[in-house]
């Protein structure tokens, strides 16, 4: 089967019945296509994410119940069976769920997995309440990495999405709370989540594990690096360096040329997160803000930044054997990368790092206009038009000016944007009518 | 074959992960821990109860010496020395930042953290005590009643791990 977009096959199958009737397509082109892009398949898919979401709905619910029915604290059951009570829900959700899922014949495959779920969920609530039962108070956290533990176990074994769902937000708690209790960096953390979920997310090929995971890594850098220093230049740090590591990533998946889903969604990502920090940069307070101490050249050997550096580096390396068009990509984070850190570490009047981060600024919504229209991509273009139109407007309310000047910049850039909004379209409308002739 | 194997060893793995701290409790309740008495009040006399359990501050929280070693962050351990005093009830007499080794007679350590939402404090986790929620009201009561008469049984192992026993409030004993 062809690796293309539900949306496309959805479009092909309606269309496909109508270029038959009209004659444009024979019944033996019709069954080729219908087999190469699975369009037989579709009805199925659709009832089994049906099946899928109601069933997971209902064990989340029951879940939620048996939470709300225990958590109770029954005092008039021993503790004994109470505990056996407890571990028998646990046992008979899994054994239940995975007989309906992998032994029984015919297999009932979308309830055995919630089933499965559920067993997981109880598994979570059985934690809280063994520690009620117990006495045990330790610390809240320690629980929800027990949690993460048992769900990413189960994730593997079942091959099963919705329970590294469970594990990864277990696992952000657990990270949260530990982080918050201690006031001190978990830097495990990314490096496990990484290697516990990457390899379930390619393997099960899921793009929604896939965000949750780079979500968790991204996250945690970010967390990391603000709780392990204390000036603005570390919170500077705390974007640059899980923006740069995603867009890396993502480039990295473009020069391969596979699983271009997941690529998009690292790179949207990183530039999401570098396009932001620049911005906040752009203003000359903030970067007043960043020279508020001296610059001090220990900076250079700091352990981060040098972590930064070489992240960077590896980039440039990769780009260096990609094609032309790709190694545009790769660049223009590691520049921005580079060009940030230069502006942490070199002594400069305040007017210099404003100016680099402005520039900067002005590149990355550049690069998204010219990847828009060069690749026909809307979020891009539209990405990039906006956050310059967002510079342009920023800078006019907060640099004092006349009214008059302003007046005209204003007009200027909307009439600027409208008329590469409607240039974008005309372009791509032409560009699909192109494609219908053909 | 194999994936009924995988699946029923990771069942065993949840099982195992649900059974590691109850298991402890148990074997220094049991089997290792010394049973000893601490005296304790509510965190919170205004508001006793927090959903199902009460939080005990212990008198031990605050041991001599604690405030010198001001800079521990909170997830490193600290072990207090324990001696009995009046009426047997035990108290904090020294506080280390490793395993004292020579305790001398009658003395017994307990594992603490610096405790990371109220300052100057320290935790041994047996500050949570959860009691049935019918008898929330009535405990509720009697522990305004008896702020000054609230002791807790502790199991102590040699290690310094401790879990609650029971809880004495004025003539009354709790046992859940």
């Amino acid at each position: 089967m062809s690796n293309q977009g539900h949306r496309f096959r959805c479009l092909l199958r309606a269309e496909l019945d109508g270029w038959r009737q009209e004659g444009l397509v024979d019944d033996d082109t019709a069954r080729a296509l219908t087999e190469r892009y699975a369009l037989d398949k579709l009805a199925e898919q659709a009832h089994s994410v049906l099946m899928y979401t109601i069933f997971f709905v209902g064990a989340a619910l029951v879940g939620c119940g048996v939470v709300a029915l225990v958590a109770a604290h029954w005092a008039a059951i021993p503790v004994w069976p109470k505990v056996a009570l407890l571990m028998a829900a646990m046992l008979a959700a899994h054994l239940g769920g995975y007989y309906l899922w992998h032994v029984r014949v015919p297999a009932r495959p979308h309830l055995g997995h919630a089933l499965t779920l559920l067993g997981t969920l109880i598994f979570g609530a059985n934690i809280g309440l063994f520690a009620q039962i117990f006495h045990i108070s330790e610390r809240f956290y320690d629980g929800f990495m027990a949690w993460a533990l048992g769900a990413a176990i189960m994730a593997y074994v079942l091959r099963s999405v919705p329970h590294a769902t469970v594990a990864v937000i277990a696992s952000w708690v657990w990270f949260g709370g530990f982080v918050g209790a201690n006031e001190t960096p978990l830097l495990v953390y990314p490096v496990v989540a990484a290697a516990a979920l990457l390899p379930l997310c390619y393997w099960k090929r899921s793009h929604w594990l896939f965000l949750l995971t780079l979500l968790a890594v991204a996250g945690s850098l970010m967390t990391n690096a603000m709780v392990f220093g204390e000036s603005t230049r570390d919170g500077m740090l705390a974007f640059v360096l899980p923006a740069t590591v995603l867009w890396c990533y993502g480039a990295l998946h473009r020069r391969e040329g596979r699983w271009p889903g997941f690529g998009a969604m690292a790179r949207s990502l990183g530039a999401l997160g570098l396009a932001g920090l620049v911005y906040v940069f752009s203003f000359q307070d903030m970067a007043k803000e960043l020279l508020r101490d001296s610059w001090v050249l220990q900076y250079a050997y700091d352990i981060r930044c040098v972590l930064a550096l070489g992240m960077t580096v590896a980039a440039v390396l990769g780009a260096a054997t990609a094609a032309l068009l790709r190694r545009v990509t790769i660049l223009a984070p590691a520049a921005a990368t580079v060009a940030i850190l230069g502006a942490m570490m070199l002594p400069a009047p305040v007017v210099w790092p404003t100016v680099a981060f402005n520039l900067i600024a002005v590149a990355l919504a550049g690069h998204g206009i010219w990847r828009g229209a060069r690749y026909y991509e809307r979020r891009p273009y539209w990405a990039g038009l906006g956050l310059l139109v967002l510079l342009i407007v920023s800078r006019f309310f907060e640099y004092e000016s006349h009214l008059m000047i302003k007046a005209v910049g204003f007009v200027a850039a909307g009439a600027v944007l409208i008329y590469a909004g409607i240039k974008f379209e005309t372009r791509l409308r032409a560009r699909s009518g192109e494609t219908h002739d053909a | 074959m194999l994936k009924h194997v995988l699946f029923a060893a990771a069942v065993l793995a949840q099982v195992a992960i649900l059974a590691v701290e109850p298991a402890e409790k148990l074997r220094i309740r049991h089997v290792t821990g010394r049973e000893i008495v601490l005296r304790t009040e509510p965190v919170d006399p205004y508001d006793v109860m927090r959903g199902f359990y009460m939080t005990l501050a212990y008198e031990i929280a605050r041991p001599p010496g604690h405030e010198a070693m001001g800079d521990v962050r909170p997830d490193e351990t600290v072990y207090t020395v324990l001696a009995p005093g009046d009426n047997d009830v035990w108290s904090a007499v020294s506080v280390h930042a490793e395993m004292p080794t020579d305790l001398g007679p009658n003395k017994i350590v307990i594992r603490g953290h610096r405790d990371s939402r109220r300052r100057g404090r320290l935790v041994y986790g047996i500050e949570q005590y959860f009691v049935p929620e019918e008898m929330r009201h009535q405990i509720s009561d009697e522990i305004t009643a008896e702020k000054e008469r609230i002791l807790v049984d502790v199991a102590v192992d040699p290690e310094g791990r401790a879990s609650v026993l029971r809880l004495h409030v004025g003539d009354k004993t709790y046992e859940y």
